[in-house]
């Protein structure tokens, strides 16, 4: 299978570091990623593997210790009707607040409890966010930010203008955080643990919504997860990181049917599983620290799979289809062939299953 | 927002209540009395008090006291200025301490919210670090001793401005004690909008907002300077209540015949009207700016003005 979409966001052998006293601390060690138009592309991993800083690099809203040590990201933007080819990294911050946040790429953050201005109403935020893009009457604005509050499905929309944020639930408010972040009409939509702090049954909603906005506007859309539920349901592709590096990119179907990374193997035996008696996995150790460099390969002190090679060096990404590859040396020629844990290939069997009924 | 403003009231009536059953318990406390001259007799000290009531039970003297305070009369002065009515001698002095107090104020918020958010704006950079310095200094050195150093210089010294409060000249007499007070307020207001601007700064509404591609004019003042803002109202009104109701050093120091003035001299010779009534002036004053305070909030942060709840 060759995706042939357009390529909206490509981001090659991103390396940044974090400037701390006494140290530096080297959070992005080379990552790719590819986005194409109407797709979902997740990106997984623990706290601090680098999921945010990535998307942050993106926005152009990196914290001022930041340094970017090389890589490009790449975006294709139409200036005077031409669509040109823009390098993120390289273009100034009056460019990037013009043509790209909010117009080309908009953002939605975790917590929406502050996300949201407290001093200013919830139809001002909006308006403000309207107004930031495009040259219109407050009042053109007021009944855009009308549909937009439709479109997430807020009701009484009229009287929600002049409310505040504390006079919304969570959910209602990750819903405004969406209208705004969808009120110049994005492409892409970056959703950093979008339902995290929403309770379970919220968050099945505001994935629904998420989905069936992407469908409506045909947006491209990023998640930002450690949640492998939600990836399974809205990805096409999701990428593994660790360590500050992708350790594991492929479909959805590559991932979760067929793992190659021993640290997939353990995120996709942690997931919780009502119908098992076993006990819930978890796996043992903590990522390192990037104040230096890792010996080796950096999960290899988590991973019970290691080799002796992992020990003296880091494992290239390999490549096992055109859609999936995986950085572990479990993959090259001389290496011995080790299944995956027989637990794990049970349940993906039994999701294989449960997908088949689904389909049927 | 009406019943908010009632309940703030009635709590402001009780709290002044309270102030003056406390002030005149411990006014009892108290050793001596204002005729501690040695030369009176103890006759004649027994017919003084007689004469001003104060042979009476002290709880008959409070209720008495309190439907004078009704009426708008705080007595007399029975030491500093005999039998002058108190009302009179403060209407005299207030004016010129509120002045001068409410001058420092302006003078130095102004200063400082301007101190403040630069310093979180080029947040660690040599901006930032100089005037962090700077509001060490204000705060940590006493007021008196910038009066003094400007006395020094800039009054003896160099003789460009009248040494001591100087009744032709009112207006040039208050510039150093304004100065010298501002001081004070700028270090704590510079202090505190940067703490406040910087958390805000780095709020996700802030992010968000950012990442929305809102311009720079419309986040730096509907975003961060307003919600900065809040907080630093309040360290505000407290302090203005400091400075209204003038400085006791600062204005012995220029001489200044305000109320500070006034309540030293009253407190050191037992005038026991003057005291009390400058005390319960003073605790008007914080009673009424934080009630002004507490609506100001109501309006300024929509939070507050829902639940009824405290904002602080």
């Amino acid at each position: 299978m060759v995706d042939t979409a357009e390529v909206l966001l490509d981001i090659r052998d991103l390396d940044i570091s974090f400037a701390s006293p006494g140290e530096t601390i080297h959070a992005i060690r080379g990552v790719n990623l590819t986005l194409r138009r109407g797709e979902t592309v997740a990106l997984v991993g623990e706290s601090g593997s680098g999921k945010s800083v990535t998307m942050k690099a993106v926005m152009g809203i990196l914290p001022a210790n930041a340094t970017v040590n090389s890589g490009s990201i790449t975006c294709s933007i139409e200036l005077e009707e031409k669509k040109r080819e823009i390098d993120l990294l390289k273009a100034d911050d009056a460019f990037i607040r013009r043509f790209v946040r909010g117009k080309k790429i908009a953002m939605v953050f975790q917590d929406p409890m502050t996300s949201l201005n407290p001093t200013m109403t919830i139809g001002n935020q909006l308006i403000a966010a309207i107004r930031s893009h495009e040259r219109c009457s407050r009042k053109q604005a007021f009944s855009k930010a009308l549909n937009l509050l439709r479109e997430v499905g807020i009701t009484e929309p009229e009287r929600r203008m002049s409310q505040y944020p504390h006079e919304f639930s969570g959910g209602m408010r990750q819903r405004i955080v969406i209208a705004i972040a969808l009120s110049c009409d994005p492409e892409i939509l970056i959703c950093d643990e979008p339902t995290t702090a929403l309770d379970v049954t919220i968050q099945e909603r505001i994935l629904e919504l998420i989905v069936s906005l992407q469908r409506k506007r045909s947006l491209s859309v990023i998640y930002i997860t450690h949640d492998l539920g939600v990836v399974a349901k809205v990805a096409d592709y999701v990428n593994v990181m660790y360590a500050g590096r992708i350790i594991e990119t492929g479909t959805v179907i590559d991932v979760f049917y067929d793992p190659r990374h021993p640290y997939t193997w353990g995120l996709l035996s942690a997931i919780p599983d009502v119908e098992s008696d076993e006990e819930l996995y978890s796996i043992p150790g903590t990522p390192p620290v990037l104040s230096k460099e890792p010996e080796g390969d950096a999960f290899a002190p988590r991973n019970p799979y290691a080799l002796e090679i992992d020990l003296k060096a880091e494992a290239p990404l390999f490549k096992i289809s055109n859609t999936h590859s995986a950085a572990t040396w479990l993959l090259d020629k001389r290496a011995p062939k080790v299944e995956r844990p027989e637990s794990l290939q049970k349940r993906i069997d039994k999701m294989k299953r449960e997908a088949a009924e689904y389909v049927r | 927002m009406g019943k908010y403003i009632v309940k703030k009231l009635l709590i402001a009536v009780v709290t002044l209540f309270l102030v003056i059953l406390i002030l005149f318990l411990f006014m009892e406390l108290m050793p001596g009395s204002p005729f501690n001259d040695p030369k009176l007799t103890d006759e004649q000290r027994m017919l003084l008090e007689k004469s001003y009531g104060l042979d009476q039970p002290v709880m008959v003297r409070f209720f008495i006291y309190l439907r004078n305070i009704l009426k708008g009369d705080f007595g007399v002065s029975y030491h500093l200025s005999i039998n002058t009515p108190v009302t009179v001698m403060i209407r005299s002095r207030l004016p010129l301490s509120m002045k001068i107090g409410f001058l420092a104020m302006l003078f130095g918020s102004a200063v400082g919210l301007c101190i403040g958010f630069l310093a979180a704006f080029h947040r660690g950079k040599a901006v930032d670090v100089i005037s962090m310095i700077i509001t060490v200094i204000g705060i940590s050195v006493p007021s008196y001793i910038f009066a003094i150093a400007l006395s020094y210089f800039v009054g003896f010294k160099w003789r460009w401005l009248p040494l001591l409060y100087d009744f032709r000249l009112p207006a040039r007499s208050i510039v150093m004690p304004v100065l010298a007070l501002s001081v004070f307020v700028m270090a704590v207001i510079a202090r505190f909008t940067r703490d406040e601007a910087i958390a805000v700064l780095q709020s996700d509404y802030v992010l968000f907002a950012k990442c929305q591609g809102t311009s720079k004019a419309t986040l730096l003042f509907r975003y961060v300077i307003r919600n900065s803002l809040m907080p630093v109202i309040t360290v505000m009104a407290l302090l203005l209540v400091g400075l209204l109701t003038g400085s006791l050093v600062t204005e012995q120091i220029f001489s200044i015949p305000g109320i500070g003035f006034l309540l030293s001299s009253a407190i050191t010779s037992n005038d026991y009207n003057v005291v009390i009534a400058l005390s319960f002036i003073y605790a008007a004053i914080f009673v009424t700016v934080r009630l002004l305070l507490d609506i100001l909030y109501g309006i300024v942060d929509p939070r507050v003005r829902v639940s009824g709840n405290d904002p602080v």
